[in-house]
């Protein structure tokens, strides 16, 4: 019963991610526009390329489609709504991000052809920049709550929220979450007029579509995580608990959607040196300072 | 039925399908991805807008349902939109816009004029189309010849080596080792690549490497050439274009890539010899032909021929006054570094500048008369102003595409570098209008950016200033004759042009294009680049392949 109401809720949420998508990128309010368009992509010819890596191939969209669920499997929507409420998931979580990973490398890999390729190549270089700046904060986070537990990370919010009191830990995480799934400014593996599409590129039909549904999936969970981590999750006044974490989690993602569109493709040099030179730094700084203030707050 | 509009025949229009098939026939009608050949920015300067006719235009054919062509395929890019359409899956469309496309495969399914209207009617039709005959068609079997030539060449795989493959074959069988499991319903797979707009795919993977199981390292890259950073990787040939989305259409780039970065590039276009030959001919008309030789520069060139003509010995055909060519010459001006910015904003992935400046370069290309020109102009301005103050602007685009111009280099590219030549400076009624050379002495693509957006702005102002944006009419005596010279500064730098006359023909013209001479500084820019930072290099020179050989 759980999974179901998940499920349909974060179907739902994709739904909505991908209107609020092409929203922000046309400028139109389409409501019908996905379910238009994936019929569409349901009706189009599936092209195999002549040589290609065919178990990576085929295997790529639904593997980034499956780590996207993994991850939204340990993420807690209302009190009692997860489907699993594992003691370790902020670890969890992460170990799922990384096979989006595993799925763009392939995706790069499969087609057998050179833009992909790059582009593959190009989100490797880009998971070397942010993965520090997922899981540090995550670890301020779990300092606070003394657990790893999702639930209990949010129950820890109650007096105050994570964004007021580790305020660099949730910009650093924020970054690091929009870089996980590749939207602007960070989208190299999938940038249009750099590498044509990239991992996308040689994908037609239904691959495309599971492509792009897991890479929905996966802008709704990492917004969720931003929400439980550093938002208090389910809290606030008036509104019953899935409301608000349907509210916050759409405005994260608005704010995602829109920050990307008013800002140009950073630089993979940039990328890089401002991750390690300055955001871990930051974090580690940002884990510091959780531990002084909840060390006075002790006592 | 209105004229220049193909009605499709009655035997392609069937029942529309009811039922599951029925509303994906729906979708796919009413979600319209479009490849645009040659590209967006040509669509635009023919007063086109994509998004007004509810088209979405896409990088890569794999996801578009509509081959859209925008006026006569020139015969340098009839292979690559051969190879384009190959690579779309079906069911496709292809929606021509002022060309009848006869003789080039593949043959347009709808014909309209070359408008918004003609665009707006052939969308209605391609919807209609799609609603009525949704699967992919046995019948829509196409081959790229070009593709199928080079497969007949090529036997193994050679490192660097560049490998073609046959376009979709359909169920009609092939002589591939790979089994094709046709399956049910609406998916038809064929064991067909076509890594397009002619890219290559790394069949440099080395086979060789596999069998070695017990070799080193060291061994195993000995031979593998190294970078300056000491690293051995695999070099791949990789083609961006001539249909590439980043780059203007028509230019083919070869990049060697080394890992990500560029470490040397070979670029040719897609200049058509035969509109050079067919230049000489009656005075009257030569204007004419010398336009067809750069779609981009059109009043350029027409105001260089001309003035190449007011030039030649004893003749006077018009009178001296050119006050009337600078407000024309301008306003193209100005069109042309707009057009520039939105390809160049979407190359960046800064999706807002991109879709403002095509905003603007579409207001500015469709202003009737110099009154709504300068009705533009306070979006204009604030456009200017956002991009020339943008800290993130500045941040991407310093230090990188740095280049020493050389002396023959001439327009924004030589002006980004501290040059101040231009052949507006001799020019009187340019420089009464206004003009003065802007220069920026970095030589980076942030100083060639910074030098269009200020010439935007003056090229608008000296417009602002002039009566008429009209040309003079061209008048010719029967027994004109002499040799004349004229420089003219193109958006993109300085034209020349030399022609002579006799007997009221011209016998002999010889041009002189700016591009042609960047083309050159297309290595350097490139050099030991990031790949991004190599296209974006090479966007700033801005190409104009029609300018460059083949």
């Amino acid at each position: 019963m759980i999974v179901i109401i998940v499920v349909m809720s974060l179907l739902i949420a994709t739904y909505v991610v991908a209107v609020l998508e092409a929203w922000v990128a046309t400028g139109h309010l389409r409501p019908a526009g996905p379910l238009m368009s994936g019929m569409a992509l349901l009706g189009r010819e599936s092209i195999i390329p002549r040589q290609p890596d065919r178990l990576f191939f085929e295997i790529a969209p639904p593997l980034l489609l499956l780590a996207a669920v993994g991850a939204a499997m340990v993420l807690p929507l209302a009190p009692d709504v997860v489907v699993i409420d594992l003691a370790t998931g902020g670890l969890f979580v992460n170990a799922a991000w990384v096979y989006v990973l595993v799925a763009l490398i392939m995706a790069g890999w499969g087609p057998d052809g050179a833009y992909a390729m790059v582009a593959g190549w190009r989100f490797l270089a880009q998971l070397v920049a942010y993965s520090m700046l997922i899981v540090m904060p995550i670890t301020a986070v779990a300092m606070r709550a003394e657990s790893l537990s999702m639930t209990t990370i949010v129950q820890s919010q109650v007096g105050s929220w994570n964004v007021v009191t580790q305020p660099l830990g949730f910009l650093l995480f924020w970054l690091a979450a929009m870089a996980a799934c590749f939207l602007p400014p960070f989208d190299h593996p999938l940038a249009p007029a750099e590498v044509a599409g990239g991992v996308t590129a040689e994908y037609t039909g239904v691959r495309l579509l599971v492509f792009r549904l897991g890479r929905l999936l996966l802008i709704v969970t990492l917004a969720i995580a931003v929400v439980v981590f550093f938002l208090g999750g389910w809290h606030g006044p008036w509104l019953p608990a899935w409301a608000w974490t349907a509210t916050k989690t759409l405005a994260v993602v608005a704010v995602m959607l829109v920050t990307g569109r008013f800002l140009p493709r950073l630089r993979s040099e940039h990328l890089m040196a401002w991750s390690w030179k300055l955001g871990v730094p930051l974090a580690l700084a940002n884990i510091l300072w959780t531990g002084i203030t909840l060390w006075m707050v002790d006592r | 039925m209105e004229p220049g509009c193909s009605a499709t025949t009655v035997r392609e229009v069937r029942e529309a399908p009811g039922g599951w098939r029925g509303l994906v026939a729906r979708a796919m009608a009413r979600s319209l991805t479009t490849f645009v050949v040659p590209d967006a920015r040509m669509a635009r300067e023919a007063g086109i807008d994509l998004a007004a006719a509810g088209l979405q235009p896409v990088a890569t054919p794999r996801h578009a349902s509509v081959l859209l062509v925008i006026g006569d395929v020139p015969p340098g890019l009839a292979d690559a939109v051969t190879v384009v359409y190959a690579q779309m899956p079906r069911p496709r469309t292809v929606l021509a816009l002022g060309t009848q496309m006869t003789g080039l495969l593949p043959a347009a399914n709808i014909t309209v004029p070359l408008n918004q209207k003609g665009l707006e009617r052939g969308v209605a039709q391609v919807r209609a189309r799609i609603s009525s005959q949704p699967e992919a068609s046995a019948d829509d079997v196409f081959t790229a010849q070009v593709l199928d030539a080079a497969d007949d060449d090529d036997g193994g795989m050679d490192k660097g080596e560049m490998h073609h493959h046959e376009g979709n074959d359909g169920e009609h069988g092939d002589e591939d080792d790979d089994a094709t499991n046709p399956h049910a319903g609406h998916d038809m797979d064929d064991s067909a690549i076509d890594d397009g707009d002619g890219s290559m795919d790394h069949g440099d993977m080395d086979h060789d490497m596999m069998g070695g199981g017990g070799m080193s390292m060291v061994s195993m890259t000995q031979d593998l050439p190294r970078s300056p950073d000491g690293l051995p990787m695999e070099w791949s040939e990789v083609a961006f274009g001539p249909l590439f989305p980043g780059l203007p259409a028509g230019l083919a780039s070869t990049l060697t890539l080394d890992g990500d970065t560029v470490v040397d590039a070979l670029s040719s276009g897609a200049m058509d010899r035969a509109i050079l030959s067919s230049l000489p001919g009656p005075v009257a008309s030569f204007p004419d032909r010398l336009v067809a030789v750069d779609p981009l520069a059109p009043v350029a060139y027409r105001i260089l021929a001309m003035k190449a003509l007011a030039n030649v010995n004893g003749a006077s055909i018009f009178p001296p006054a050119n006050v009337p060519w600078v407000a024309a010459c301008e306003r193209e001006r100005a069109a042309s570094h707009l057009g520039w910015l939105a390809g160049f904003g979407e190359l960046l992935g800064y999706d807002w500048m991109a879709a403002q400046a095509a905003a603007l370069h579409l207001a500015l290309v469709r202003a009737p008369d110099i009154s709504s020109i300068k009705a533009i102009r306070p979006d204009v301005d604030r456009f200017l102003r956002d991009m020339s103050r943008n800290p993130m602007l500045r941040l991407r685009l310093a230090g990188i595409g740095t280049l020493d111009p050389g002396s023959e280099a001439s327009g924004p590219v030589a002006r980004g570098s501290g040059k101040r030549g231009d052949a507006r400076n001799d020019d009187h009624s340019s420089v009464e209008a206004g003009f003065y050379p802007i220069v920026q002495d970095a030589g980076d693509v942030l100083a060639r950016f910074r030098v269009r957006l200020a010439e935007i702005s003056l090229s608008l102002d000296m417009v602002a200033g002039a009566e008429t944006l009209s040309l003079p009419d061209l008048s010719v005596q029967a027994d004109f004759r002499g040799t004349g010279w004229a420089v003219v500064e193109t958006p993109r730098g300085s034209a020349t042009l030399q022609i002579d006359v006799q007997d009221g023909h011209v016998r002999t013209a010889h041009v002189d294009a700016p591009s042609a001479v960047h083309a050159k500084l297309v290595s350097q820019v490139v050099d030991q680049a990031e790949l991004a930072d190599a296209l974006i290099g090479i966007a700033s020179l801005d190409l104009s392949p029609w300018e460059m050989d083949g």
